[in-house]
Parts: structure tokens; sequence; C-alpha cells
């Protein structure tokens, strides 16, 4: 005879009802059942249960006061943190075979960001170096996992802090895109004279990517230490071990368009073209990262209250150069009334 | 200011040195019987800067003061942060005596110090080259002389002063 736990989250803050419900779901027998009882209608934990194919998922009640998920397990558990390490010790060897690949994305389709940020810290508690976890983990689960993510996001709008985080981001990536396309130019010419108004183009260039410190800063400043005083410390760690290392070569490019006088052609060319192509890589990547897992793990812990103390805190602080107008605008509360 | 000079430690330093005046007229001013209600949040903008600023002349001091000795030299909670504007375009504070209550209002407009706009936008060009270390020994200069050029009009010529410092007597 199987025995049914019942779990009566109604009323509970987020946090609390995932304490509540995925211990319990990880000690479920197999052919045993779990009642979960919400006050509304659980749409990404239905959906979470079923990815992971252990569970057969049904609704007792739906609604209007009152949902009831019956869930039964139907197959092992699976160690999701065991999967994580021989994965990360599969695709630190070098090339990543196409076998390889499609176990990752079977993985990471089967767990939400919220998790996979989880795991991530662990696995560094554990003693894996952040440095693999940046390198190998993030950019193959990127690689991978690019559409999937995209889909399952949560959308905000202005004034929203992530709203404008985001599309700061898009303005970013045009930068980044004006400046691939300079290096390409730089390739193909072998003089400062050839350059021509290239030259210029890459101090306005270079403005912008330092203009940017203040997306970083309020980031470090304002939405890390949010994270962090909810236990979730890894993933912004990562984030600022990534920010400093664009720092570092933001600043070199800045100083190579400001004084390039002082640089024979050779040496500058080498030099923007190795920052640029880095650069336009990695720091779309990370946009890449922040938009669908950082932002995306932040949806879902923070509470109404936090994301507008968040915002407060961000026109405090203050917007990028090219930040839209229309997005930080404060809404208030007779406007939204 | 421990050899900082800035527009912003210069503006704090006058508003309360012509808050004082005002206020004590021929008297001398009392270190630790004033205080000041800077409206504006703390750690809003540069107001947290001019409070310290403030604190350092006149003794007054947030919670983080001197509790005193006794009921004497109390300096703790003098210096208040309240974050509301009297006036939209002004940076406003408060300046209290505690033996007879006198008070004024001192209004601060920084966007109304006659620094050239021209001059203002090369300082900011040439700032985020200092922060980012481009700029060349020149440029440092030139950002030298124009950041001194603007502490030098606001202390020491007061240029239009009146327009941009305003002091008035507040009633009970």
């Amino acid at each position: 005879m199987n025995l049914t736990q019942t779990i009566d989250v109604r009323g509970l803050e987020h946090q609390e009802r995932e304490e509540r419900i995925f211990p319990s779901l990880d000690e479920l027998r197999t052919g045993a059942s779990l009642k979960i009882i919400v006050e509304f209608n659980p749409v990404p934990l239905v959906f979470l249960l079923k990815a992971r194919q252990e569970f057969e998922v049904s609704c007792e009640n739906e609604g209007p006061d009152e949902w009831i998920l019956n869930i039964k397990r139907t197959a092992e558990r699976k160690g999701a943190k065991e999967d994580l390490k021989e994965l990360l010790s599969e695709l630190k060897g070098g090339e990543v075979s196409l076998e390889t690949k499609q176990k990752a994305k079977d993985f990471f389709q089967s767990v939400d960001a919220k998790t996979i940020g989880n795991l991530e810290q662990e696995l560094i508690r554990e003693g894996v170096s952040h440095e693999e976890v940046r390198k190998s983990l993030c950019d193959i689960h990127l690689e991978v996992m690019k559409d999937s993510l995209v889909e399952k996001r949560i959308e905000v709008s202005a004034p929203h802090p992530v709203h404008t985080l985001m599309e700061e981001h898009k303005i970013i990536q045009d930068n980044l895109q004006k400046l691939s396309s300079l290096v390409g130019r730089l390739k193909e010419r072998n003089s400062y004279k050839r350059l021509g108004e290239d030259r210029e183009k890459l101090k306005e260039i270079a403005h912008h990517l330092v203009e940017a410190e203040s997306h970083h800063q309020r980031e470090e400043d304002i939405l890390f230490p949010m994270l962090e005083r909810r236990n979730i410390e890894e993933p912004p760690k990562i984030m600022r071990m990534d920010h400093e290392e664009f720092r570092k070569r933001k600043k070199a490019l800045y100083q190579l368009a400001h004084n390039s006088d002082d640089v024979p052609f050779a040496k500058f060319k080498e030099r923007v073209i190795e920052l640029g192509e880095y650069l336009a890589k990695e720091l779309d990547s990370h946009i890449f990262k922040e938009d669908n897992i950082l932002y995306q793990i932040a949806l879902q812990v923070l509470t109404e209250e936090e994301w507008e103390d968040v915002k407060k805190q961000c026109d405090k602080l203050g917007y990028c150069c090219f930040t839209p107008e229309d997005v930080t605008k404060t809404v208030s509360k007779r406007e939204r009334n | 200011m421990a050899g900082h000079a800035c527009p912003t430690v210069t503006g704090a330093y006058l508003i309360c040195q012509e808050a004082l005046k005002k206020l004590y007229q021929e008297d001398i001013p009392a270190r630790g019987e004033i205080s000041i209600t800077i409206y504006g949040a703390t750690d809003e903008g540069v107001y947290g800067v001019i409070g310290q600023v403030f604190t350092f002349l006149t003794g007054a001091a947030p919670l983080s003061g001197f509790r005193g000795l006794g009921h004497r030299f109390r300096r703790k909670d003098l210096l208040r942060f309240r974050p509301e504007r009297t006036e939209p375009e002004a940076m406003s504070f408060e300046f209290k005596r505690l033996d007879n209550g006198k008070a004024i209002l001192a209004k601060f407009y920084p966007q109304l110090i006659p620094f050239s706009v021209e001059k203002a936008s090369r300082l900011q060009e040439l700032l985020e080259k200092i922060i980012w270390d481009a700029a060349k020994e020149g440029e440092q200069h030139e950002f030298q002389n124009l950041w001194m050029e603007k502490v030098k009009l606001m202390l020491v010529e007061r240029k239009g002063i009146d327009r941009w410092l305003r002091i008035e007597e507040r009633r009970n």
C-alpha cells in the first residue's frame, strides 16, 4: 500500500514553498505519491516535474482557490549533481563530442535556471573551481541551451530593473557588433592612414564600453547582494569574475583608442584585434548568461517588495548615458492604479 | 579637508560658513550646539559627503556620533537626513541653534554655478580618460586646471554666489 503525504504550501513565501516541496520530492520512493496544495496555478512546477521524467503528475483540483497536485514517482531519482559532475569532466576534455552535447542538452532541459545555479554552487563548494564552471559548463550550457532558455524566459516590462538591464544589454550588444565589424576591417589595413575614420569610431565604441560601468555597478552593488542574501552566491560570483576580466580589457582598448599616436601600427592592430575579438565573443556570451540564467533566477526568487527596493537603489545610483529614458521612468502609484 | 578640494566639498564648506554667519552674526558659533537637517537621503547623490563636511565643521554628527558624557558634549543625532525636497531645484539644509532655537534654511543650486557649459563638458570628457588611465600628461594637467578653476570660482571669487547659495531665516 502506498502512503500519500500531503504538503500544503498555501500562504507561504516562495523560498519556504521550495524548501518544503523539493526535499520531499527527492525523498519520495518509486511508486509512492505526494499531494501538494497551492493557492495558484502551479504551471512552472508541473513543467519542471514533467521535464524530470521521474514523476506522473495529475491535478485533482484546478482552482479557483486551490490547486491540488498528485505526484507519483515512476522512476528512480536521477542524481542531478552526479550527472552534472560527469558532464563537467567530459566537457573538460577539450573537443566536445556530439554525444556529450546531446547529454548536456538533455540535462539542461530537465532542470530550471535556479536549479542549475544551485548545482553550480554546490559543485564550487565541493572544490570545483569557479574558472572550470565558468569556462566549461557555462559556455557549453549556452551553446546547447540557447533556444530552450530563451523559450522559457519570464518576460518583464519597463520600468522593471531587469527590463532596464536587458535593454542596456541590447545597446551594448549593438556596440559589440560595431566593434566586431571594425576589427574585421582592421585586419585588412596596414597603416593608420588606411584606417581612416575607424580610428575615431574606435574611440566612440570604447567610450560606450566604459560607460557601461554604471550597468555593471548596478548589478554588483544592488542586484547581486540581493541574490547573495537569498543564498544564491555562486552565479553572482562568476558574473563578478567576468566583469573583472572585461574591465581589464575595456580599459586596455580605451587606452589604445585614445593613445594610438604613441603605438606602432602593427602593435596597435594586433592588440585591438585581440581585445576586440575577446570582448565581442565573451561579453556577448556573458550577456546571454545574465539575460537567460542570472536574471531569470532573480525573477524567480526576489519578491515584489525587493524589486521595488532594487529599482529605488538603481535610480539613486544612476544609469548609463545610453540607457533609454523611458525604461527607467518610475511609475507612480497613482499611474499604476 | 585633508588636501581635498572639489566642487562638492567646496559647496559644503560655503553652505556651512554662510549658514553659521547668518545664525550667529557677531557671536562665535558653538561647536556641538547646532543641529542640522539635510533634506535628502544619506545615500542619495552627494548628500552623504556634504553631511561629513558639516560634521567636521560643526560637530553635529549622525547616529554614529559621540553619545556624550552624561548630559554634556552629545554630538550623536545632531545631524539628520530627511529624504524630502523643500524645492525641486535646490539642495536644502536647515541649521538650528540649540541655545535659542533660531534656524535658517540654506538652499544650494549647484546647476547655477557660472562654470561654462563648454568647460564642464571638457571636464567630463577628461574625467573619463583620467578614470581609465588614458589621459596624456597634457590632458592630466588640463583636467587639474579646469577642476581647480571651478573650485576657485566658488571658493575664492564667489562668483554670482547670491544666485547659487541662498540663506533664509526659518520661523517656527
